[in-house]
């Protein structure tokens, strides 16, 4: 298949592969910053519970 | 552990850009001849991120099965949240596999799906490897969901070259395809497809890394909540 | 008691159980001419089916494994038996080859009635050396039991059960379908030459699997039958 054919295929497969990356790196990154607040939450009222 | 992740990232994000780069600006276009015209094959520029990609893909896979099978021995939690998250980002780069590869197959062949034996092997891989995650959400008992799981990532991993073979002893009907073990490799693109097989596999690791953490602290998370209601 | 006691006697515990009800092999045996006939009408009027002998074949054979595998976990769990084999003095991987002995046995039971059936219905014959046919089969049957009862015993300790074994099992054996189809095909069209050398590495892979899964699940059961 010729150059100017083949373009969209070849932009439509890069496009693929990057932007499920990166939302998977994204959705995976605010579950994380998500935990770690609540982490940090729930261990201040456990050393309260504690106290 | 978090300064590591941010360095695999940064590593993986240079030695990508730096792939994509090589593959469409060093990398020569590869020209066939077909009855007597010389055609150039652009469609080829898929494969130089096709291929790290499956790398990747059976590469995690094979680490889950590893994870698994120490989980087994050791039976400490965190081997198997290490198994979890690579089967799980094999899933994810063995989709993008089969969509490049997919794209690749309708600019070439002009069809949407080829029984081709990659392609095949790769839809096979995807459904076995869904029952893996269809096995732990039928596992409701924490203990049990790791060691079942565990032992399947390990039957997987062993079915995987079986598939592969058995694939191939089928008689085909298609043509012999065009392929890049049939073109010889310039050096060039070798290394155009080395240098994104290298920052895929930085960029697997860092992500595996990634959800390592998500789980852990969720296990955290999940104790203390426990502890503050009871 | 030593190990190859341990095994027959849970086989012949599995057979005497057989024995009295029976369900296992009827339903079975009826559940592959069904879909024999199923076949018949899914492809229509045609009239040759030697081409996709070996299909048909194992397509009905799988699914009636299955059938079979399913049930031979399903009771043990129910009535409580899988605890007290658990319980008694008997090691985990015996278990295994014990059930995976007694599987093979009931497959094989439903294979025999039923080729002659097929071959008669779809109007087919074998060409080939039957010794040859009947070692694909048995080499068949001994990857999709081992298979099979490692498998089945994951998913009996789920709470999707039975339901789950399809989903897990179909994946994991379709290189012995693969394997088992091109090689019973072929000797039952006869065939020669290049396409007799897939014959060949067909059995080849079959054996291979066999060997590694019978070592997998000799691994594994401990893991898998819970603690």
């Amino acid at each position: 298949m010729q150059l100017k054919q083949a373009v969209p295929y070849v932009v439509a497969a890069y496009m693929g592969i990057w932007v499920v990356l990166f939302v998977y790196m994204f959705i995976v990154n605010n579950r994380l910053s998500r935990l770690k607040k609540e982490l940090s939450v729930l261990s201040k009222a456990f050393e309260k519970k504690g106290e | 552990m978090e300064k590591a992740t941010k360095l695999l990232f940064a590593i993986a994000a240079i030695l990508l850009l730096a792939g994509l780069a090589l593959a469409f600006f060093v990398a020569p276009q590869i020209v066939i001849q077909k009855n007597g015209q010389y055609l150039s094959v652009f469609s080829q520029k898929i494969f130089y991120f096709h291929v790290p990609v499956a790398w990747t893909s059976l590469l995690a896979f094979i680490v889950g099965a590893v994870f698994g099978a120490l989980f087994l021995t050791k039976k400490e939690r965190r081997y198997d949240f290490l198994s979890f998250a690579s089967v799980e980002l094999g899933f994810l780069f063995g989709v993008l596999v089969m969509w490049s590869g997919d794209i690749w197959t309708r600019s070439e062949w002009g069809t949407w799906w080829e029984w081709e034996p990659r392609l095949t092997t790769y839809l096979i891989l995807m459904l076995l490897y869904s029952g893996y995650f269809v096995l732990r959400s039928a596992v409701s008992e924490e203990s049990s969901k790791a060691r079942l799981s565990a032992a399947y990532s390990v039957i997987a991993s062993v079915t995987v070259p079986f598939t592969f073979f058995a694939i191939r002893i089928i008689p085909s009907v298609h043509p012999v395809v065009l392929s890049m073990d049939g073109v010889a490799m310039e050096p060039t693109m070798l290394v155009a497809m080395l240098v994104p097989v290298f920052g895929m596999t930085c960029l697997y690791i860092a992500l595996l890394l990634m959800r390592y953490q998500t789980l852990l602290i969720g296990e955290e998370v999940d104790y203390l909540k426990n502890e503050l209601g009871g | 008691m030593s190990g190859v006691k341990q095994i027959a006697a849970i086989i012949k515990k599995d057979m005497i159980a057989e024995l009295r009800t029976k369900e296992m092999v009827v339903s079975m045996f009826l559940f592959v001419l069904l879909v024999m006939v199923a076949f018949k009408y899914a492809f229509g009027d045609s009239d040759n089916f030697s081409t996709y002998a070996g299909g048909l074949l194992w397509v009905a054979f799988l699914f009636t494994a299955l059938l079979g595998l399913n049930r031979s976990f399903v009771h043990e769990k129910d009535e409580g038996c899988l605890e007290g084999l658990l319980l008694a003095p008997v090691d985990r991987p015996n278990i295994f080859f014990g059930k995976m002995i007694g599987n093979i046995i009931f497959i094989s039971v439903v294979e025999i009635i039923t080729i002659p059936i097929y071959i008669v219905l779809f109007k087919l014959s074998i060409q080939g050396s039957i010794a040859l046919f009947a070692g694909a089969i048995i080499l068949s049957n001994i990857g999709i039991s081992t298979v099979g009862t490692l498998l089945s015993t994951v998913s009996i300790n789920t709470k999707m059960r039975d339901m789950l074994l399809p989903l897990i099992f179909l994946p994991v054996i379709l290189p012995v379908l693969a394997a088992a189809v091109v090689s019973t095909g072929g000797i039952m069209a006869g065939v020669t030459g290049e396409k007799l050398v897939n014959v060949f590495s067909a059995m080849k892979l079959l054996i291979a699997y066999d060997i590694l899964f019978l070592l997998v699940a000799y691994a594994l059961y401990d893991f898998v039958i819970g603690e």
